[in-house]
């Protein structure tokens, strides 16, 4: 990188050709006050805080916008300087409301904090001040136009980040404020503009007016929700939820959340919350001593374990759970001796692991991809995270996005550079034309797409110099697996980077099956009330969401058990429902879907007679006097996973805090077994694609994904409130006639 | 001395037509250009004629067309400001009004200098009625092949179209006008990169003036030696004025760069009406310096002469102010147009003139101090070089220098208090 030097204030500096003069300065130590310059944002020169004084410029410059030169002689801090912040900061003020006292963000505000630092003593406004009052943007945001400072943050972050374009400008001069062009805010709700408001304009409804930022008490955590991992700051003021908020970017996703990150977590204080053991007597549940729960739980799993053998008892954990809870349940399951050791997944990493050919790649990875295979899955309504560097590499230096879908989902509407329109269930159809040419024109006929794109696509993926493949859960069985090989079949070589992106569904989706819960939860549900006679069951819904097979099925078994955060359509079947704590109330780890084990952190105690999973697994082990290894704490039990499971070598809380919250695991490539086999398969699962499948041409505009309600989602007022408004913003229609819609290949 | 040179086919039956233009020398100097100039010449007699733009800022015509390189891959895009908002000036609306063909003919020619093959007027929302007679112009040019592929039998090709604006003043800033033209909002853009460099669509622009393009055919006629011989050495040709105001004749006059203020207005005007005294003149469209009537006495207009004077020529919009008018309220007048228009995009302007204004408004209803008169005198410096456009800059120079030089108008309109202790 080219080197110039400048002086700065008289002091001489180096610095990177072509970088902003404001970044030089902040590398440097030296403060330079602005609002609109924002790191990775398109430079504003709106605010007018950051001008300096540099030689030879008739005026004074903006040092957001000017890029540094040989030779350049910067004066930051003059009379001049000073003055004119001075000046500026009144300019600022003058119609701002001064409400500090009442203002979400006081204690936390960039105002505040550049009028201490920079401004003058005195109100100079003498004058009306022009008054607004606040507005709801939509169920989630709200807008205060009198505070606003006009940044653009806001509109920049909705432009640039999220490919939204829902805020913008509206009016003009004094009178311009931020706002929408329809009937309300319709976009993803993100929240991410109120993240970067550097005032309290934008606000977060559910979280206004609750707590003072200093009477809050943040911890930084890990999201609960998608596979990606997000780092959250938790905001808990007494024993109650606040807020969620980013990390300050140092976190993998830096800024950014989704809608669930942000405003998933209300469920923490919800008043439904279980708060004592339950047991089922005469048919109604009954509060009990956790005692009584766990000797009577105990009691009754050794007696069908002595009835019915072994293998009659089924675990079943959760990628909810963190990696320390799914531990003791492999242990527990493995101290059954029981081989029906599983939890439900969306995706069968396993196949995945054993044939995996390139590394799992991280979402900074995925970033700097120059190409970039998006196959089966929907990373905007996903995996938001995954969403947003897919975006990145395209914003950022023009990444060839390559997106396969049997929907034309709003990456492939909007940002893909190629969009193959699959039949329905046919994206195996397109892993055998990346992995065998010779099929290509009868793979495109069975997809259904035209056989010159699939080409250019097959094309693009093998000549790609940095290639990231985002899987998502619809490519299954043998093309999973064909596709995990897909750099042995592109082949090897030095200037060639490849990586994958599983986006595997939960949040601890990849820990789960790592910790050895890797069995079928299907094949637990046929043999419910025949082998199985008693099934351990714990952060799961399957009545809800895996529908009625899994009532009638637990409904035969002898005894259920369930560990719950709510008295869930499962945990209603339940003999015993053990309230357990949810991740704000625990520490413990998850490993996201690229294979980064970050920590869960207690943020609160919780209220009721909470206990994590881990913990209550560990004690019904010792009342059946069954000996799991049980430790003290989740940091011990992580120190276990670091020395017995493969690829967490090491892991600990301090190597996670070493390795800057995000601890890597390694995942072994498979050696080269036959590929042949898997192809055979792959042509099986091919032939049987429907070839007269109508293309589903549905466009959902957003939500379909982000706003689904689970478990957790329910149980926050926010997300029920706001079903109405999503209903009316869904934007479903029948039919798209977007350019990418494919003919039929023949 | 008034010249006919720009206006000379003014008052001609259907002066408008494309027969009475070609009947009138029309369309000579871009066939003349397709016969006998390259590009390269075309720009270098215009760098002789030492036109300079009329839009208000004099930079120099042809340095400003040699900035567009050459070797662009992207196309090259001629742009016409047409969005005449600056109060006080009316020049550009007869030039279009009545000879629509003299602007056409300018393009094409600056077309043809710069390699490019469109041209985009952007005409400002309120002179709707002209976009006919422009569209009209076009229509009859590319008829009769002085616009289209194969000019005039060449191998040059240009076309030309007509965009209105929506009425806001800040797209006469030249790039707010490309963001406007581009569907945008109106905004300036960060500079540089110049239009030159990265303009329409990020491609290489020219943006001029109305009045600049309709000088091109005359500078290639006649040549840029004579063209500057009609002015002063650094401020070739000649240059509409419009006077208005409390004169006994307002109007249009072209005269030649370098002619005399008062004789303009004593002359051309017929002096100051009601045989009232000169009290102040505004020159060049509201955003200069206010002159008093002594910096009128040896103005001239020209480039040079008139920053001597204590002002600068502008956009040419000379509005005459008798010894009856209060300053102040001219003064409050401006302020409330500049923060009616300021785009909202930067803090001191969009805040600035905002706060100037509510001043001024309170003084204005008797409520002022000595206090808010030392408060305007600190905002403005604040403003002034601080903002992102010259908007900012353009609200504050009446202001200042109307409380320069015409102190007592605001003083007497305030009352006197003890000056709070500064911070």
């Amino acid at each position: 990188m080219e080197m110039v030097k400048l002086t700065i204030d008289g002091k001489e500096y180096e610095a990177p050709k072509g970088k902003l003069l404001i970044e030089v300065c902040k590398d440097h130590g030296i403060d330079i006050p602005s609002f609109c310059y924002y790191p990775d944002l398109t430079p504003q020169a709106a605010c007018r805080m950051c001008l300096v004084r540099i030689e030879k410029m008739p005026k004074l410059a903006t040092s957001c916008t000017v890029t540094v030169a040989d030779g350049m002689v910067v004066t930051t801090a003059s009379n001049e300087i000073l003055e004119m912040r001075k000046g500026m900061l009144d300019f600022i003020l003058g119609n701002h409301p001064l409400d500090c006292p009442v203002c979400d963000k006081g204690g936390q505000c960039e105002l505040q904090d550049m009028a201490f630092d920079h401004g003058t003593v005195y109100a100079q406004y003498a004058v009306n001040k022009n008054n607004t009052g606040e507005e709801r943007l939509s169920p989630f945001i709200a807008f205060d136009e009198q505070r606003c400072v006009r940044c653009y943050r806001c509109i920049r972050v909705c432009e640039e980040w999220m490919d939204v374009h829902a805020l913008t400008k509206i009016a003009r001069g004094t009178h311009e404020y931020i706002g929408f062009y329809g009937k309300d805010l319709s976009c993803e709700q993100c929240g991410n503009c109120v993240e970067v408001c550097p005032v309290g304009a934008l606000l977060s409804v559910d979280s206004r007016f609750k707590s003072r930022p200093w009477d809050m008490k943040e911890t930084v955590t890990t999201c609960t929700y998608c596979g990606d991992g997000c780092q959250l700051n938790l905001g808990v003021r007494g024993e109650e939820y606040v807020r969620a908020a980013s990390k300050d970017m140092t976190g993998i996703n830096g800024e950014f959340l989704c809608i669930k990150g942000r405003y998933g977590s209300a469920f923490i204080s919800s008043p439904e919350r279980l708060k004592t053991p339950l047991v089922k007597k005469n048919g109604q549940h009954v509060a009990v001593s956790w005692d009584e729960a766990l000797k009577y739980t105990a009691e009754k799993l050794a007696a069908v374990r002595k009835a019915s053998g072994d293998a009659s008892l089924a675990v079943i954990g959760s990628p909810r759970l963190t990696n320390e809870a799914n531990l003791t349940l492999a242990r527990l399951g493995k101290a059954f001796g029981t081989p029906h050791l599983t939890h439900f997944r969306k995706m069968e990493l396993g196949d995945f692991w054993k044939n995996l050919s390139a590394p799992i790649g991280t979402h900074a990875e995925v970033q700097e991809a120059t190409t970039v295979l998006v196959i089966g899955g929907d990373p905007t309504e996903e995996s938001p995270l995954t969403g947003y560097s897919v975006r990145y590499a395209e914003r950022k230096h023009d990444a060839d996005l390559l997106v396969v879908h049997s929907r034309p989902i709003k990456i492939a509407r909007r940002q893909a550079d190629r969009f193959l329109h699959i039949r329905p269930n046919a994206e195996s159809a397109i892993v055998q034309a990346l992995v065998d040419e010779a099929s290509l024109d009868q793979m495109a006929k069975t997809a259904g797409v035209p056989a010159a794109d699939l080409r250019a696509v097959r094309e693009a993926v093998h000549k790609a110099k940095n290639l990231a493949v985002v899987v998502g859960p619809q490519v299954t069985g043998a093309a999973l697996k064909a596709l995990a090989r897909l750099a042995d079949v592109i082949g090897k070589s030095d200037d060639k980077k490849m990586c994958f992106l599983p986006m595997a569904g939960y949040n601890n989706s990849v820990g789960a099956f790592d910790m050895g819960l890797t069995g079928n939860a299907a094949d637990v549900r046929e043999k419910c009330g025949q082998a199985v006679k008693a099934v351990y069951l714990v952060g799961a819904n399957p009545v809800e969401q895996y529908g009625d097979g899994w009532k009638t099925a637990l409904a035969k078994l002898d005894f259920l058990v369930v560990q719950e955060l709510f008295l869930t359509e499962t945990a209603q079947l339940a003999d015993v429902v053990f309230p357990v704590s949810s991740y704000a109330e625990q520490d413990g780890s998850f490993t996201n879907q690229a294979g980064q084990v970050q920590r869960v952190a207690r943020a609160l105690e919780g209220q009721g007679q909470l206990r994590p999973d881990w913990l209550v697994v560990q004690a019904i082990a010792k009342e059946m006097g069954l000996n799991i290894n049980a430790k003290g704490s989740a940091a011990a039990l992580l120190k276990d996973i670091g020395t017995e499971i493969s690829g967490y070598s090491g892991v600990s809380f301090a190597k996670i805090k070493e390795s800057n919250g995000a601890f890597r695991t390694s995942r072994p490539l498979a050696a080269g077994t036959a590929f042949d086999p898997i192809l055979a398969d792959l042509r099986k699962q091919t032939g049987a694609i429907d070839t007269n499948a109508q293309h589903d041409t549905r466009v959902v505009e957003q939500g379909e994904g982000l706003f689904k309600l689970g478990t957790m989602l329910n149980q926050v007022p926010t997300m029920i409130e706001a079903q109405p408004f999503w209903d009316a913003h869904k934007g479903e229609t029948a039919e798209w006639e977007g350019e990418f819609v494919a003919a039929a290949g023949d | 001395m008034e010249l006919k040179i720009l206006t000379k086919r003014f008052g001609l039956p259907n002066s408008t037509s494309i027969e009475t233009y070609l009947a009138h020398e029309g369309y000579q100097g871009l066939q003349k250009t397709l016969k006998e100039f390259t590009p390269d010449q075309v720009i270098d007699e215009v760098k002789k004629s030492a036109l300079r733009g009329r839009g208000g800022a004099g930079f120099p015509t042809g340095l400003k067309w040699s900035f567009v390189p050459k070797q662009s891959p992207k196309p090259k895009y001629v742009v016409c400001n047409a969005d005449e908002s600056e109060p006080g000036t009316c020049k550009d609306r007869p030039l279009m009004e009545y000879d629509p063909h003299q602007l056409v003919e300018g393009m094409a020619i600056a077309g043809y200098a710069l390699g490019s093959k469109r041209g985009y007027i952007y005409i400002r929302g309120e002179y709707m009625y002209i976009v006919p007679i422009l569209e009209k112009a076009i229509d009859e040019a590319r008829a009769k092949g002085y616009l289209g592929k194969n000019i005039c039998g060449s191998d040059f090709e240009f076309d030309l179209f007509v965009h209105p604006g929506a009425g806001a003043y800040i797209c006469g800033e030249e790039t707010a006008l490309l963001n406007s033209l581009e569907g945008l909002r109106g905004h300036p853009r960060i500079k540089p990169p110049f239009p030159a460099v990265a303009g329409l669509y990020g491609c290489p622009t020219v943006v001029n003036n109305v009045e600049t393009f309709t000088a091109v055919p005359h500078i290639i006629m006649k040549g840029g030696d004579w063209y500057r011989g009609l002015g002063t050495e650094k401020s070739g040709g000649s240059k509409m004025f419009s006077v208005s105001g409390h004169v006994n004749k307002p109007g249009n006059y072209e005269v030649p760069m370098g002619y005399p203020l008062m004789q303009l207005i004593n002359e051309e005007c017929g002096g100051v009406w009601k045989g009232r005294k000169l009290k102040a003149v505004i020159p060049g469209g509201s955003s200069v310096y206010i002159m008093t009537a002594q910096e009128c006495e040896n103005a001239t207009l020209d480039y040079e002469g008139m920053v001597k004077a204590g002002s600068s020529v502008g956009s040419g919009g000379v509005i005459v102010m008798d010894e009856t008018t209060d300053i102040f309220e001219t003064t409050y007048n401006l302020i409330h147009f500049y923060n009616h228009e300021s785009c909202g995009w930067c803090t001191p302007c969009r805040e600035g003139t905002d706060w100037l204004h509510k001043l001024f408004k309170k003084i204005h209803r008797g409520e002022g101090t000595t206090e808010d008169l030392r408060m305007i005198e600190r905002l403005c410096p604040n403003i002034e070089g601080r903002s992102h456009c010259p908007l900012g800059e353009a609200a504050v120079w009446p202001i200042t220098s109307a409380m320069k030089k015409f102190p007592e108008d605001f003083r007497r309109r305030v009352r006197e208090v003890e000056p709070v202790a500064a911070d």
